[in-house]
Formats: C-alpha cells, sequence, structure tokens
C-alpha cells in the first residue's frame, strides 16, 4: 500500500518530477471516517511540501493531534509519519449534530525531491501544524570545483 | 507562487467560504470552511471547529441576533525563503456560520483554542422548558 518508486525521467527538472508524488504518496487512515457532508473521503492530514536549495520542509495541517505520539521516520529520501487522533469523548447524554472531522490512526509517506541526513530532521508542532524540516547530508552536496589556471 | 507547484487532485478538500451574491472579498487570501463537530447536551451545544494555524490572538466569535459566526486568522508559518513545491492544502483563513435557536445564553459563551482546535460551548438558558397551554373547555 505504501510502495514508492523513485523518480524516474528527467534529472535535470526536478519540479516537473515532483508531479509523480501524487500518485506516489501512500496512505492509510485505518479507522478513518470519510466526511459527512458530500466532500470525499480525503487524505489526512493533508501535506504540502516546500524546497530551498539544499532543505525541505513539509507541513501538515493536523490539528488536535498528540504530539507526543507523532512517529517520523526517516530513511534515504523517504519520510514516514505516524500517528493518531483521537476522537471527542462523547459522554452519555450527547449527541452529534454534526460530524465531519476525521479521527483515527494516519500514515503519511512522502518522497523528497532529495536524499535528507535522519540526524539533521526536525519537527515542530504548533497551532496545530505538522512541520518537518530537513536537510540534504553534507556529503550529498554538490560541491564545486575550482579551476586552476595552469601556471 | 511558482508556476511548478503541483496541486494535488484532492486539494479542494477544504471548501471555500462563499459570499453573497456579486460580492467579492477585500483580501485576496482565500477563506476556508473550518470542518466542525457539533454535540449537543441537556445543558449546552459544543462546537469543535478545525482551524490549523490558528492561535487565540486570531480568533473573532461574534453572536448577531441569532448567527453565530467564528473567524480565524492564519499564522503563515512557512520561512519567506521556501518555496511551494507540492500543494495538497491551501492556505488561508477560516469563516462559519450558524444559525442559534433562542435556547442559547448567549451571555454564557465560551471559547478555547488549543492545537488549532477552537471549542465553544454554547449553553442553554435555563427556563427553556416549553410551556403547554392547557385548553380548557368553555
Amino acid at each position: 500500500m505504501n510502495l514508492i518508486s523513485r523518480f524516474g525521467g528527467r534529472i535535470w527538472d526536478p519540479w516537473r518530477e515532483i508531479g509523480h508524488l501524487q500518485n506516489e504518496m501512500g496512505r492509510m487512515l485505518a479507522g478513518a471516517r470519510s466526511l459527512s457532508g458530500g466532500v470525499n473521503q480525503r487524505e489526512f492530514p493533508p501535506v504540502n511540501m516546500y524546497v530551498k536549495e539544499h532543505d525541505v520542509l513539509l507541513t501538515l495541517e493536523a490539528a488536535g493531534i498528540d504530539p507526543e505520539k507523532v512517529d517520523i521516520t526517516v530513511s534515504g529520501d523517504t519520510v514516514t509519519i505516524r500517528g493518531e487522533r483521537s476522537q471527542e469523548t462523547v459522554a452519555s447524554g450527547e449527541n452529534f449534530h454534526r460530524r465531519e472531522r476525521v479521527t483515527g490512526q494516519f500514515e503519511r509517506v512522502v518522497q523528497l525531491p532529495f536524499d535528507v541526513d535522519p540526524d539533521k530532521t526536525e519537527a515542530t508542532y504548533e497551532r496545530g501544524v505538522l512541520s518537518v524540516r530537513m536537510s540534504r547530508p553534507e556529503s550529498q552536496k554538490p560541491k564545486k570545483v575550482l579551476v586552476k589556471a595552469a601556471s | 507562487m511558482n508556476h511548478a507547484v503541483v496541486h494535488h487532485e484532492d486539494a479542494a478538500h477544504k471548501q471555500e467560504s462563499a459570499t453573497p451574491n456579486g460580492t467579492e472579498r477585500t483580501k485576496a487570501r482565500k477563506v476556508y470552511v473550518p470542518a466542525v463537530d457539533i454535540l449537543e447536551t441537556d445543558q449546552s451545544l459544543l462546537l469543535v471547529s478545525e482551524m490549523p494555524g490558528v492561535d487565540e490572538g486570531g480568533v473573532d466569535i461574534t453572536i448577531e441576533k441569532n448567527v453565530l459566526t467564528i473567524k480565524g486568522t492564519v499564522v503563515d508559518q512557512v520561512p519567506a525563503d521556501f518555496r511551494l513545491s507540492y500543494e495538497e492544502y491551501g492556505v488561508g483563513d477560516y469563516e462559519r456560520s450558524f444559525t442559534l435557536t433562542n435556547e442559547i445564553d448567549r451571555e454564557g459563551v465560551n471559547a478555547t483554542i488549543k492545537n488549532g482546535v477552537l471549542k465553544l460551548t454554547l449553553p442553554k438558558v435555563k427556563q427553556v422548558a416549553a410551556r403547554k397551554v392547557a385548553v380548557t373547555a368553555g
């Protein structure tokens, strides 16, 4: 379910290749309910990816999760984010008028445009947004080769 | 944003908030309808709304006549030197309105926000037990 293939094709244009991501992001939302009100079941939490030269930042809109229960695994150019959003506790005598929020366990697998250093991965959870910032390892940063003039 | 941004097919899972016919918002930023759970108990109505990116400084709750409006202004958390390259959700503010019945005690409304989840408690007026009018034969 979460198999991800590597980017194929033109290496010279990574931005194009990211397009392949959309079919390659894994999802497993065990026990999740689809949205009522006619909206199709969606991937939770939705991910945005932002890139700077050697850094990549993922932001996930995951309001109301327990950050201590979030599990982030980085391997090569793949990052897996798992967590759970618990259900609103319903006391006896309470009944739902509307129930649109998705609850349950989630897993998102994202392929990044380059390999990242797991030791340099940082995650923060603020205002219901989970941010995962990763960097290309030093050894894989492109190196400039100086051309020496023959003397 | 740059042209190379990939928008996920399902990026529209956040529904944009409507404006009255023929009108537009003054701000160019998008406004979304936040997902809500609404629970009812004997004493109150509990409204749980999802507003990721919003903290206590960005929430605005108004009750005008019988319309409750919740608004949330998002704090952008992405550093300016990062470029968006893949998008499953749009970043924008939130707005949604609900009509309230007379049994809600407007003065007693209480709101908290934590981790992007807004919780509104709308207590019911104590004495709303329907009064039956007894009809006697004349």
